[in-house]
């Protein structure tokens, strides 16, 4: 029965496997593997930007109308940036939900 | 609730001296008794204050979360400054009625020095505009930004309305009462005989006018002097409408020759003020008729109005709101008079708004 674990999509540096180095803590900190390791994670961060920037932010590039487009998580967060503003009027659908413009006062005259 | 003595004056000396005067009064008669200044004068000394403007956060949170932390956040830019906020005499009102609020309940008697008149006139009429400005933003819409942390906007301002209706509570309790000392001229009288119409308008009642310094027989002031205090004196006492009157010729006395500070210098059922339970209705016949008291010159110069399920006031550009009741709602207000008290309204069912079977008298057979 092989022990080992298939590597992780986002890790990119070379695994280590000898599992004594992790015992010893003062040597573990100024060892090359360590260092090695937060390469390995850097590059995995600098993947999930990069699948970020495909994945949402190239499409979005495309995108006038942010109402038009509410799969698009940019699009979705600057439309409710804006309705809470007051920047965008309410929707057909928000008709319902959106508050009633102001009632003027009915002024009535007091007599003696 | 603690028994509240509101004092104001014509100016902010006469009830800095009256608030003192009541409060030495009240201490020498060992009742336990807070001082609270209230006045522009103390707004502006927290203001100057490092560090004590966090206490304006009320007034701060209606601003930055209405509109204008939004269009900063959208501009990269921290458009407020607090210090410049802090000098504006309405950002000192939220904080002058924290301080009230929390004496109030900590001491058996608290005595607010209002300052002037136009000063307690801010701090009185900015409740009711708070809670009618503040519950507007909360509708149910709004109410999908609350926040799970409990300090998003909608929580702020759903706070800021529980807070700012502790304020107008304590405005139209029974146990508060305000009292307004003028300078001995007939113009000053005036304007504290329509303030405190004003003023009960809104809730306030008044339950003393006092003028100060009232020349005494054996000093020799200028004859003109002495003819202004006498008509001084006459205006508050033609514009009393049941409070207490009185003059100080010496030191500022807290209260007539005779009577005791702490007690109510005026019948509180006999004294107009808009208030939950003064405010009276009564059927007469298919017709309802609303009793509303008021103090001249308000009950000359007032008007009167309605919106959605509300019924205002208006005078000197304040305006008091108050929610009609249940059945007023589903009514029409057709006529209105004046009386010896105030006014009288005439509702009348509207039946637009009846069932139709109540509207028509008819039932719904089928």
């Amino acid at each position: 029965m092989s022990d080992e674990r298939p590597l992780p999509w986002w890790y990119s540096g070379n695994e280590s496997t000898n599992t004594n180095e992790s015992t010893n803590a003062s040597e573990s900190t100024n060892t090359s593997e360590s260092t090695v390791d937060w390469l390995g994670l850097l590059s995995g961060a600098v993947r999930m930007v990069d699948w970020a920037a495909g994945a949402v932010l190239e499409p979005h590039a495309a995108h006038d109308d942010p109402t038009e487009h509410p799969d698009c998580l940019v699009c979705r967060t600057l439309a409710l940036v804006s309705d809470r503003a007051g920047l965008v009027p309410p929707t057909q659908d928000d008709a319902t939900a959106a508050p009633e413009p102001a009632e003027p006062i009915r002024w009535i005259t007091v007599r003696d | 609730m603690s028994r509240v003595i509101w004092l104001a004056g014509s100016s902010d000396e006469l009830a800095r001296s009256l608030a003192a005067s009541t409060h030495r009064a009240l201490l020498d008669a060992g009742v336990e008794v807070a001082l609270v200044d209230a006045s522009a004068a103390a707004g502006r000394s927290r203001a100057d204050r490092a560090g004590t403007l966090d206490d304006l956060t009320s007034g701060e949170a209606l601003l930055r979360g209405i509109a204008a932390e939004v269009a900063a956040g959208e501009l990269g830019a921290d458009l407020l400054v607090r210090e410049a906020w802090a000098g504006l005499s309405c950002a000192g009102l939220p904080s002058a009625w924290r301080s009230v609020s929390h004496a109030v309940g900590r001491s058996e008697v608290v005595v607010v020095d209002g300052g002037s008149l136009e000063r307690t006139r801010d701090l009185v009429v900015l409740p009711g505009i708070l809670e009618r400005a503040v519950s507007a933003f909360l509708t149910p819409r709004a109410a999908m930004w609350r926040s799970p942390s409990g300090r998003g906007h909608f929580d702020v301002l759903a706070a800021l309305r529980d807070e700012v209706a502790t304020w107008t509570g304590l405005i139209q309790s029974p146990s508060t009462t305000l009292r307004l000392v003028t300078a001995p001229e007939s113009a000053d009288a005036h304007r504290v005989v329509d303030a405190a119409a004003l003023l009960a308008m809104h809730g306030l009642a008044v339950d003393g006018l006092a003028v100060h310094r009232y020349p005494r027989r054996r000093e020799a002031w200028p004859p003109d002097v002495r003819v202004e205090a006498e008509a001084a004196l006459e205006v508050l006492q033609e514009g009393a409408q049941g409070c207490a009157v009185w003059r100080s010729t010496s030191r500022m006395r807290p209260a007539p020759k005779g009577r005791q500070v702490l007690e109510q210098l005026a019948d509180p059922g006999q004294v107009p003020a808009v208030r939950p339970g003064s405010v009276v209705l009564v059927a007469d016949g298919e017709d309802y008729l609303l009793d509303i008291p008021l103090r001249e010159p308000a009950r000359r110069q007032a008007r009167l109005g309605t919106v959605s399920h509300a019924a205002v006031v208006a005078l000197d550009d304040t305006h008091r709101w108050w929610e009609l009741p249940p059945v007023l709602r589903r009514c029409r207000a057709v006529d209105a008079t004046r009386t010896p008290t105030g006014w009288q309204v005439r509702w009348t069912p509207d039946v637009t708004v009846w069932p139709s079977s109540r509207g028509t008298g008819q039932g719904d057979v089928t």
